[in-house]
């Protein structure tokens, strides 16, 4: 390291961290001393492609699997996340749909849960930022408050979606995306291969491709194979960061700590520096995502431009809430094909998404391995599982705008891809770890960024949201 | 490891169309069996044989001899089940189609079907058949 103090230490190098320093930066004064550490390493998105076209390539090494990370104590339940520089956005989805606004009410609005201390409008701004940073492609109608039109056009419909946007108008949409509707700058137009983990023609948003300078600034150093572990504390101010490089024990002062590493380690990093918050590490989860195929009556559903074509929001709000999740609709690409003649392509694939509230029975603690966060998961909650029985219900109504022969729901997915909770946002130090700044109640030079942060879960996807927390926290603090 | 449950870790049920290597142990019999249920299912189609035998073959390729695993193709296509009642059948099927020019000749089913080669996003330069590069909005159906 080139100093022994520095005005800013990061940790990650996630949306979480580079959307906070896209911020910081811009507010900076250029004379700042910044370290990032990254406990992974940088493995292109073209070495990548190698590894996935079966040729050798000797990064493969930066690409452990994520149950080699934690200790997850439900081998039923998994947990997809990717370490090293661009943290998940190399293997996010892309799905950038924001929150509704009544997700951040859902205890004024519906008696569950906890209320978040922002509201929609108070990030709203933020989203445009963030959407402008990662050229989101989407419609110009949505169902949540938007000013102005995402930078890129939206997707393309099939006949199917034209049909179900006819109906419901706003409330089915061309999806808002990061997998791009035209070739960009820095990325391809996206083919719909539906494989988008690693894009095959790099079409998706990642730190990567981004076009953010943020890590070739120079006020910016960043050290690789850095595994944070704790910060030192004294009289309730983070001091130096702890951690483990090429096996060795490394600690570096700092003013202001930002962590941005998911929620699974934010929090074990929280836990090995003593924090006694009771919400640390607790109430972490994901949203439930079930699949139907729907069988469609001489219509097909071939024509759409992406993987997610659309959302669908017609059992996403309402009084509904009180008593059972919102379900965001994912109407996606997958190729499921039939077999009777003339009917190959006559299937449409909803993905049910249902949101989920944080629980006490789901947590995350240390473990005996300092590096290793133990990961207890218990289960969903009752409240999303009685949104499923209730969707069953509905959907025959909802596609009766479609030629349907029949539904078939497959088993629910083992994971969303996505890992919420666990280091809260709350108005005090009683009811949540961190403040609406996402500065931790207690260490107030410590930032604990990302999708951890969040009060409840939502049932769209995080990336976005927790982008836009990150410009909005810096832009407030800095 | 259930093939299944396979399929579901490696995301190909949530999108991802990668080929993963197979589990299964494959005898000259399954490999007969498998051949006959693509057969007996698309049987209203021109189907190269020698395409369907490679594709079989690329599909069970590392596999080994297994009497249990033999049985149960076996029984899969004598106890008439099909692509709606076996995920195994299912998948079989599916991954047929998108290896071969069927997508491509747009459904023309009055050209034979030709096996190009397992299909894989990052090798092949067929897309997913529901995309608009590969087929127009309306497909072959004109519903209104």
């Amino acid at each position: 390291m080139k100093n022994d103090k520095y005005d800013l230490i990061v940790v990650g190098t996630g949306f979480a961290s580079s959307f906070f320093l896209q911020k910081y930066l811009a507010k900076s004064k250029g004379n700042k001393k910044i370290l990032v550490l990254e406990r992974g390493y940088f493995y292109s998105h073209a070495e990548k492609l190698k590894v996935r076209r079966g040729e050798s390539a000797p990064d493969v090494k930066y690409e452990p699997k994520w149950d080699s990370l934690v200790e997850n104590f439900n081998p039923r339940k998994d947990w997809h996340f990717t370490t090293g520089y661009g943290g998940s956005s190399n293997c996010w989805w892309g799905c950038t749909p924001r929150f509704m606004p009544s997700d951040f009410k859902m205890q004024s609005l519906f008696g569950v849960a906890q209320d978040w201390p922002i509201s929609y409008d108070d990030i709203e701004p933020y989203y445009d930022e963030a959407e402008e940073i990662m050229q989101i492609s989407g419609p110009d109608a949505t169902p949540f408050p938007k000013k102005g039109k995402y930078p890129l056009p939206a997707h393309k419909f099939t006949k199917v979606d034209e049909i179900l946007n006819k109906k419901y108008g706003n409330q089915y949409i061309s999806q808002p995306t990061a997998r791009a509707s035209r070739a960009t700058a820095n990325r391809n137009a996206c083919m719909a291969s539906s494989t988008c983990g690693t894009c095959p023609v790099d079409a998706k948003f990642s730190i990567e491709n981004s076009g953010m300078t943020v890590y070739q600034n120079p006020q910016v150093e960043i050290v690789y194979g850095a595994q944070v572990y704790k910060l030192e504390t004294l009289d309730g101010v983070a001091r130096k960061v702890c951690y483990v490089k090429d096996d060795k024990d490394f600690s570096v002062e700092g003013d202001v700590i930002a962590l941005g590493a998911n929620p699974f380690f934010n929090t074990n990093i929280l836990l090995n520096s003593g924090d006694t918050n009771k919400f640390t590490g607790k109430g972490f989860g994901e949203q439930l995502g079930i699949q139907v195929l729907i069988y469609l009556d001489n219509l097909s559903n071939a024509g759409g431009s992406t993987w997610v074509n659309a959302n669908g929001y017609m059992l996403y709000d309402g009084k509904h809430r009180k008593d059972y999740a919102a379900c965001l609709i994912e109407v996606n690409n997958a190729p499921f094909i039939r077999f009777e003649k003339d009917k190959w392509l006559n299937i449409a694939s909803f993905r049910l998404v249902f949101e989920d509230l944080p629980e006490d029975k789901n947590y995350i603690t240390t473990s005996a391995n300092k590096l290793k966060p133990a990961v207890h998961y218990e289960g969903r909650s009752d409240y999303a599982e009685k949104a499923f029985a209730n969707a069953k219900k509905q959907l025959p109504e909802i596609l009766s705008c479609l030629p349907v022969e029949r539904l078939k729901y497959l088993d629910p997915f083992p994971n969303e891809g996505h890992i919420i909770g666990g280091t809260r946002m709350s108005a005090n130090a009683e009811t949540g770890v961190v403040d609406k700044h996402l500065v931790h109640h207690k260490y107030r030079n410590v930032f604990v960024l990302g999708a951890g942060s969040f009060t409840t879960y939502s049932a769209a996807n995080p990336s976005l949201t927790l982008s836009a927390l990150s410009l909005f926290a810096a832009d407030k603090m800095f | 490891m259930e093939r299944r449950s396979f399929l579901l870790l490696s995301g190909v049920l949530v999108g991802m169309v990668t080929i993963p290597p197979s589990l299964y142990f494959v005898s000259p019999g399954i490999k007969r069996y498998a051949a006959r249920l693509i057969e007996k299912e698309l049987s209203y189609l021109k189907l190269d044989k020698a395409g369907v035998s490679n594709y079989i073959k690329d599909y069970f390729k590392n596999g080994s001899n297994n009497v249990m695993a033999n049985v149960k193709w076996k029984v899969l296509y004598y106890s008439r089940s099909d692509s709606n009642n076996s995920n195994n059948i299912n998948d079989l099927l599916r991954y047929y189609l998108l290896s071969t020019d069927f997508f491509l000749n747009q459904m023309d089913v009055s050209k034979p079907v030709n096996y190009i080669g397992i299909f894989d996003p990052y090798k092949s330069p067929i897309a997913n058949p529901y995309s608009y590069i590969l087929l127009p909005k309306i497909g072959v159906n004109n519903w209104p």
